[in-house]
């Protein structure tokens, strides 16, 4: 019996890779899985803040429904064309590595450079998204002394001549001081003591857009959590250019065709695909659910 | 490696046209649901989107990052912890502040 050849050709004995798969390659694919951990956790506190207050949470299409161009209401429509831009990108970066593959360097070089242009639009539509959300409506909202939000949707005089503020929202009624004069229409409370008007406006802010202690649209763990996950994927998209730019320049500074092989392509595309990944859980859980 | 690689761009392309469908159907039942509230039952959509959102993540995963062509041990060291601890986490976070949420509005749980 030799255990020597035993250990060369059992694949857990040492004289094998048992993943067939290069250490670069596994460290990247590790290094993901953390990292795909980590969203996972944000989410996670993301769904845990949204389900704390299920009553207040705005909802995502009635948030982000500007579209570059077009006026009106378009929710979910530039969001879309977002999610294509990095889908689309992702499929010029695998296409990149089809190529490295088979040694095509001119494809290569091609498809590579479309990936970082797919990316910088990228970049671009989320800061063109961003700074919609902080500047926020033109109408804005009012926050309330309890912190609650609420959205004027009319202010006039009734026919004797009364001021009356009209809301969206139904939830008002909780409000300490409005338990009293208020009018139910609908979706919408009414306040019509002039009195409590007068109140309700002396201690009310006048908020506009969003930033990390108010926001417009509704709870401001909203904001919180739409800047923090977005930024962090947003911040992952950057680097994810920058490496895509640098290992572009060494593709055409043949770094790979000296080396033999075009692994590298792969393990940055890892990285990219990635990317791509964690915007798809992001659009579903902070824009569709 | 070799016979894989033959031919591989049309998986490439065939890949890319599921996501792209199942990302318009998405955009297309949030557009219609936000216009038409209620029509369709919220929970049912939910699952829909979350359901849909998975089967994308699998094509990203199993032909654009190319897992489903490696070694079963590298498929398994990767998925499990993710099949593992994601559920779990999500299942105490949510519980919990569903919970949470019952003791801040204590007229929701009467009935």
């Amino acid at each position: 019996m030799s255990t020597q050849a035993t250990v060369k050709t059992s694949i857990w004995g040492g004289g094998n890779r048992p993943m067939e798969a290069s250490y670069g390659k596994l460290m990247m694919w590790f290094f993901i899985l953390t990292d795909a951990l980590t969203f996972t956790g944000f989410l996670a506190a993301y769904g845990f803040a949204r389900f704390k207050y299920a009553d207040v949470w705005p909802v995502a299409e009635d948030v982000f429904t500007h579209f570059p161009g077009l006026h009106g209401n378009h929710p979910l429509l530039f969001v879309a064309l977002m999610t294509f831009i990095l889908i689309m990108s992702s499929v010029t970066m695998v296409l990149a590595v089809h190529h490295g593959k088979r040694m095509e360097k001119k494809k290569v070089v091609l498809w590579m450079a479309l990936t970082i242009v797919g990316g910088v639009i990228f970049l671009g539509s989320q800061a063109w998204e961003w700074s919609h959300f902080i500047f926020g409506t033109d109408q804005g909202a009012l926050q309330l002394a309890d912190g609650s939000i609420a959205h004027l949707f009319e202010a006039r005089q009734d026919i004797v001549g009364r001021n009356l503020l009209i809301f969206q929202e139904a939830g008002l009624i909780q409000n300490g001081a409005l338990t009293t004069d208020v009018l139910k229409i609908g979706e919408e409370v009414m306040v019509s003591d002039p009195s409590k008007v007068k109140a309700l406006m002396a201690t009310a802010d006048q908020i506009y857009g969003a930033n990390l202690s108010a926001n417009e649209y509704g709870h401001p763990l909203f904001a919180d959590f739409f800047f923090f996950i977005t930024g962090f994927h947003g911040f992952h998209v950057f680097t994810g250019v920058l490496i895509n730019v640098i290992i572009f320049v060494n593709v055409l500074r043949d770094t790979y065709e000296k080396r033999g092989h075009y692994e590298m392509i792969e393990k940055v595309g890892l990285y990219w695909h990635f990317v791509d990944l964690v915007w798809v859980f992001v659009f579903t859980f902070f824009y569709l659910v | 490696m070799g016979a894989h690689a033959e031919g591989s761009t049309k998986k490439i392309w065939v890949v890319f046209f599921i996501l792209l469908i199942v990302t318009a159907v998405e955009v297309g039942l949030g557009i219609y649901n936000s216009e038409n509230p209620g029509v369709i039952n919220w929970t049912l959509l939910k699952w829909t989107f979350i359901i849909l959102t998975l089967f994308k993540a699998y094509y990203i995963v199993s032909e654009f990052m190319h897992l489903g062509h490696e070694r079963k041990g590298l498929i398994w060291s990767l998925a499990l912890p993710m099949v593992i601890l994601v559920p779990y986490l999500l299942y105490i976070l949510l519980t919990e502040a569903s919970y949470v949420f019952g003791t801040m509005h204590p007229e929701s749980l009467v009935g």
